[in-house]
């Protein structure tokens, strides 16, 4: 230990009345101090008292204590191993709950990716449904034009129909003047037709009431404004040159009605009130549309 | 001898009877063995030097055992458990190696 002293204190000696644990390194202290300065203590205590043989018997409160000090070993030691396996076995049940865990999120894992694929598919045929929709959507319009369930513009002609002038009451334009008529022009190329406002459909029909008209269930009065889509250059010609304009024009003729045809320019026909299907419903099979439209189609 | 049979007789009790450490104290069990182991050992290098004192080996048995404990206990309730029971062991292994160190000299005579 002097030399530790030395080496830690290359000066001159100490100032002799400085106690050790100032002038020394804690670590060289502690080391010489490793004997309970009691023991120093009591034995000089026991040299002033005049005895001075040195002790080597053991007294029996020493073996108690040596007795405390086994047990406490011993215990400490058992605890020590019997702590280890539990908590070894704590640990092999955390691996284990790890490993049912990661098998629980691997089973997860594969779920989201069937999950995934099936969104993916799913999404695949919204995107088919949606293309068949607007097609499906672009078909009931083109038949909503074509039978007059919905609304469409275009060029064409006004035809203005009106009894004659001079009737004495028996020649007014009826219901079956005026098919003829719509028949007439259907002929000539006539794409849409409204009569007074009113949209003639595959389902209208003219039918007398008074000297009125009842068409699509309203009831119209004379002068007969119908206008026409279709090609205003050609329809008239053609309702002429046809058979059955020629009929038209024969019975026009013939009652004395007046009949005037012009340019329309562009027209905006309305769409007449889709009818409401009662006893038809759409059938379960894909062809459920058509089926349904066929029946407003007949 | 008389020791030597303690010791044994210490053991062989812990052994048998394997007694339950309540939790809390578990924590102090390895630190308060190495302040006895400390005691101990300064006890033998007394005797081997023919200063032993049975009542000065009581004292600092014991006290020895619940200071180490002691500290460690106020370590872990200032949140520093740890550190100090690592001051604690290293001043007590320093001591414990050059008590055995000088045990040694002696029973080798070296």
């Amino acid at each position: 230990m002097a030399e530790v002293r030395t080496i830690r204190d290359p000066h001159a000696a100490p100032e002799p009345d400085l106690p050790d644990h100032v002038t020394q390194p804690l670590l060289a202290v502690i080391t010489q101090r490793s004997l309970d300065a009691d023991y120093e203590h009591v034995a000089a205590r026991r040299r002033a008292a005049g005895d001075s043989a040195p002790t080597y018997r053991v007294p029996r409160i020493a073996g108690l204590v040596l007795l405390v000090f086994g047990l406490l070993v011993t215990v400490a030691a058992v605890q020590t191993s019997r702590n280890a396996s539990a908590s070894d076995a704590s640990r092999e049940s955390l691996v284990e709950q790890i490993n049912l865990r990661r098998q629980g999120l691997s089973d997860l894992q594969a779920q989201l990716d069937r999950e995934g694929s099936r969104v993916v598919a799913l999404r695949a045929r919204t995107h088919d449904l949606a293309t068949e929709e607007r097609a499906a959507q672009s078909r009931l319009e083109r038949l909503g034009v074509r039978t007059g369930f919905g609304a469409v513009r275009g060029p064409g002609v006004e035809v203005t129909v009106n009894s004659a002038p001079d009737t004495a009451g028996g020649q007014l334009v009826q219901d079956a003047d005026l098919t003829l008529l719509t028949d007439a022009l259907w002929a000539a190329g006539a794409e849409a037709i409204s009569v007074n406002g009113q949209r003639l459909t595959v389902l209208s029909a003219f039918r007398n009431v008074g000297i009125g008209i009842l068409v699509n269930a309203q009831p119209i009065s004379p002068p007969y404004v119908l206008d026409v889509i279709g090609d205003p250059d050609t329809l008239p010609a053609n309702l002429l040159a046809s058979a059955v304009g020629g009929k038209w024009y024969a019975l026009k003729d013939t009652l004395g009605f007046r009949f005037d045809v012009r340019n329309g320019g562009t027209m905006s026909l309305p769409s007449a009130p889709a009818p409401r299907l009662r006893s038809a419903e759409v059938a379960p099979e894909d062809s459920g549309r058509r089926t349904q439209m066929g029946d407003s189609g007949t | 001898m008389i020791a030597a049979l303690g010791l044994l007789l210490g053991v062989v009790l812990g052994l048998i009877f394997t007694p339950d450490v309540p939790a809390g104290l578990d924590p102090y069990l390895p630190i308060a063995v190495v302040a006895a182991l400390d005691a101990v050992f300064g006890a033998l290098r007394a005797y081997l030097e023919g200063i032993f004192d049975d009542k000065v080996f009581v004292v600092s048995f014991f006290s020895n055992v619940v200071i180490a404990a002691a500290i460690v206990y106020l370590g872990d309730k200032l949140g520093v458990g740890g550190q100090l029971s690592t001051g604690v062991i290293v001043v007590l292994g320093i001591r414990i190696f050059s008590n055995v160190a000088q045990i040694r000299r002696y029973v080798f005579h070296a």
